[in-house]
C-alpha cells in the first residue's frame, strides 16, 4: 500500500488561523493511520489569496484533496475515507 | 557581550561566570570599556579575596580602579600599589588582597597586559596556542615590603586571534578529582580549547566563554568550589548577515532581490514564505520544510541551497522582537525558528535588513489575530533592540 501524503501549509495565515495545532499532529493520529501517512510541510502555495475559490485557512492537502478550515478531525476523516476507497493503493 | 569596531577588525568580548555554591553574588568581576575617540578597549578581570559579597566588593573596587588607572595610562606598578593600599584589610587574614588582569588594546591591535596573580592568559592564533612576550617585575607594597610580582605581556594581535582570561575558579576546578587531580591546569585548558576550536573555528567569544565556564562547573560536579569566571577577547573580521523579509513592491524587482541574496558576502536568511518562494523560483532551487522544530509559537523553518535559514515572516519576527526585548540567556535556545533566528542575529556584527514593501492582502482582514503586525514596524523594533542592547550595526533597506 502506498503511503498517503499529508501536506500542511505553514504560511502565516494558516498558522494563526489554527494551523499551529498541526505541529503535534503526528502524536494525535490513531496508530493505524500513523502507519500509512507521511507528514510534510508546504511553503504557502497562496490559497489564502483566493479565498472565494478555495475557502478559508488553514489549508491542508491530503493526497490531492485540499481541505480548507482544516482541523485534526477533518484530516483524520479524509484519510479514513481514502483508506476505505482504497484509492491510495 | 560587547563589540566594537577597530578598523577592519572587530573586537568581540564575551564573559561568563558562576558564583561559588551557596553564594548569591560572584567574587570575580569583569569590566570592559571602549573609548571610541581613541579606538581603544580596556578590559579588567579581578578576583576578590574569599567569596560572596565581601569578595565582590573587593573585586569591584579593584576592577573599577584598574580600569580607570589603565584608561589614564598610569604605570602598572603604581596602579597596582594604589589598588592594594586602597583595599580594606581582611579581619581574619590581616591582608588586603585581590588579583587582577588589565588588558589594554589600541587601534593598531597592540595589546599590553598586566597580570597580578591571576592564572596565566591564553593566546590563541588559529587554534594554536602562542606565547606573548613576558616580563616580570617585583614591586614593594607599603612599609611592610611584601614583594609582589607583576607579569607584563606585550603582544601584537592579528585578526582571528583570541585572548582568554580565567579566574582561579576555572584553573582549580575539579581539584582532587580522578580526571584533574591538580585542577584544570592551564595546559589542559589549552588542549581543551584547541579541541573546541578545531570543531568550531569561528565560535563566538560569548559562546567560548560560556563553554569554558560550563566545563569548569562540570569539573566541580556542579558544586562550584570557588567563583568561576572566564572572559574571551576575539579579534575578528566583522560578520555580516542579510535578512530578507517580504516580497518586493514591484514584481519586476524579484530578480534584483534574488541577485542581492546571491551576491551577498555573508550569511543569508529569508523570513517569509512568499519571499522564499520568489527567491526559490528566481534561482530555480527547492524549498524543504523541516518539521522537526517543535513549537506552538512559530511555524517550522525551511531550508534552501545557498540560504542559511528560511522562516515564516511576521509572526516569527514578532516573536524574535519580543524575546529580544525580554532579554536572552546564553547559550541561546535554538529549538524553534525564532530561537534559531535570534542566534544568527546575535552571532553577527553587521546586519542588513532588506524589507519588501508589498502588502499581503490576505493579512488585511480585521478579524485576524493582532499578532500580525506591520512588517516594517517589527523590523524597526528589532533594529532598535539590536543596536541598543546588543551593540550591533544595523542597516535597513526597502525594496
Amino acid at each position: 500500500m502506498n503511503k498517503i501524503t499529508v501536506e500542511i501549509c505553514y504560511g502565516t495565515l494558516c498558522f494563526v488561523m489554527g494551523g499551529e495545532v498541526f505541529e503535534t499532529l503526528q502524536e494525535h493520529l490513531p496508530e493505524e493511520i500513523k502507519q500509512v501517512v507521511t507528514l510534510k510541510g508546504m511553503v504557502c502555495p497562496g490559497y489564502c489569496h483566493q479565498q472565494e475559490k478555495y475557502g478559508k485557512p488553514p489549508f491542508v492537502k491530503v493526497q490531492d484533496r485540499l481541505i480548507c478550515e482544516a482541523n485534526p478531525q477533518k484530516i483524520i476523516a479524509c484519510i479514513t475515507n481514502l483508506m476505505k476507497d482504497g484509492s491510495n493503493q | 557581550m560587547k563589540e566594537s569596531h577597530n578598523g577592519e577588525c572587530y573586537i568581540e568580548i564575551g564573559f561568563s561566570q558562576v558564583a561559588k555554591e551557596k553564594e548569591v553574588v560572584c567574587g570575580d568581576v569583569f569590566m570592559s570599556k571602549r573609548i571610541p575617540e581613541e579606538n581603544r578597549i580596556v578590559a579588567v578581570l579581578s578576583d576578590g579575596l574569599g567569596s560572596g559579597v565581601r569578595a565582590n566588593v573587593l573585586a569591584t573596587l579593584t576592577a573599577t580602579m584598574g580600569l580607570h588607572f589603565t584608561l589614564h595610562r598610569y604605570e602598572p606598578q603604581e596602579a597596582a600599589r594604589n589598588i592594594l593600599s586602597a583595599l580594606p584589610v581582611d579581619k581574619v587574614r590581616k591582608i588586603s588582597y585581590s588579583t587582577f588582569t588589565l588588558v589594554d588594546i589600541d587601534s593598531e591591535l597592540n595589546t599590553s597586559i598586566v597580570n597580578f596573580d591571576n592564572p596565566d592568559l591564553l593566546f590563541i592564533r588559529s587554534s594554536e596556542v602562542i606565547q606573548g612576550k613576558e616580563k616580570r617585575q617585583v614591586f614593594q607594597k607599603g612599609r611592610r615590603a611584601v614583594e609582589r610580582s607583576l607579569k607584563y605581556i606585550e603582544y601584537k594581535a592579528c585578526p582571528g586571534d583570541r585572548i582568554i582570561l580565567v579566574s582561579d575558579g576555572v584553573s582549580q576546578s575539579g581539584i582532587g578529582s580522578v580526571l584533574y587531580p591538580f585542577g584544570w591546569e592551564i595546559p589542559e585548558i589549552k588542549n581543551w580549547v584547541k579541541g573546541i576550536l578545531e570543531s568550531k573555528p569561528d565560535i563566538s567569544a560569548q559562546e567560548l566563554a560560556s563553554r569554558i565556564v560550563g566545563h569548569a562547573h562540570t569539573n566541580d560536579a556542579f558544586h562550584a568550589r570557588d567563583d568561576i569566571s572566564g572572559a574571551v577577547i576575539y579579534f575578528r573580521r566583522p560578520r555580516k548577515l542579510l535578512l530578507c523579509t517580504g516580497p518586493p513592491f514591484h514584481p519586476e524587482d524579484d530578480q534584483r532581490l534574488a541577485r542581492r541574496i546571491v551576491e551577498f558576502p555573508g550569511q543569508k536568511i529569508i523570513c517569509g514564505g512568499t519571499t522564499a518562494e520568489i527567491v526559490g523560483r528566481e534561482l530555480g532551487r527547492q524549498i524543504e520544510v523541516h518539521l522537526e522544530s517543535v513549537s506552538a509559537e512559530v511555524p517550522p523553518f525551511s531550508m534552501m541551497e545557498g540560504i542559511d535559514l528560511i522562516t515564516e515572516g511576521v509572526l516569527t519576527l514578532g516573536k524574535v522582537a519580543s524575546r529580544l526585548e525580554k532579554g536572552v540567556t546564553y547559550p541561546i535556545k535554538k529549538n524553534d525558528a525564532a530561537g534559531l533566528l535570534i542566534s544568527y542575529l546575535l552571532n553577527n556584527d553587521q546586519i542588513f535588513f532588506l524589507t519588501g514593501t508589498r502588502i499581503n492582502e490576505a493579512h488585511q482582514d480585521p478579524n485576524l489575530p493582532v499578532e500580525l503586525e506591520i512588517r516594517r514596524n517589527v523590523v524597526q523594533k528589532i533594529k532598535r533592540l539590536l543596536e541598543e542592547r546588543f551593540l550591533k550595526e544595523v542597516h535597513v533597506d526597502f525594496i
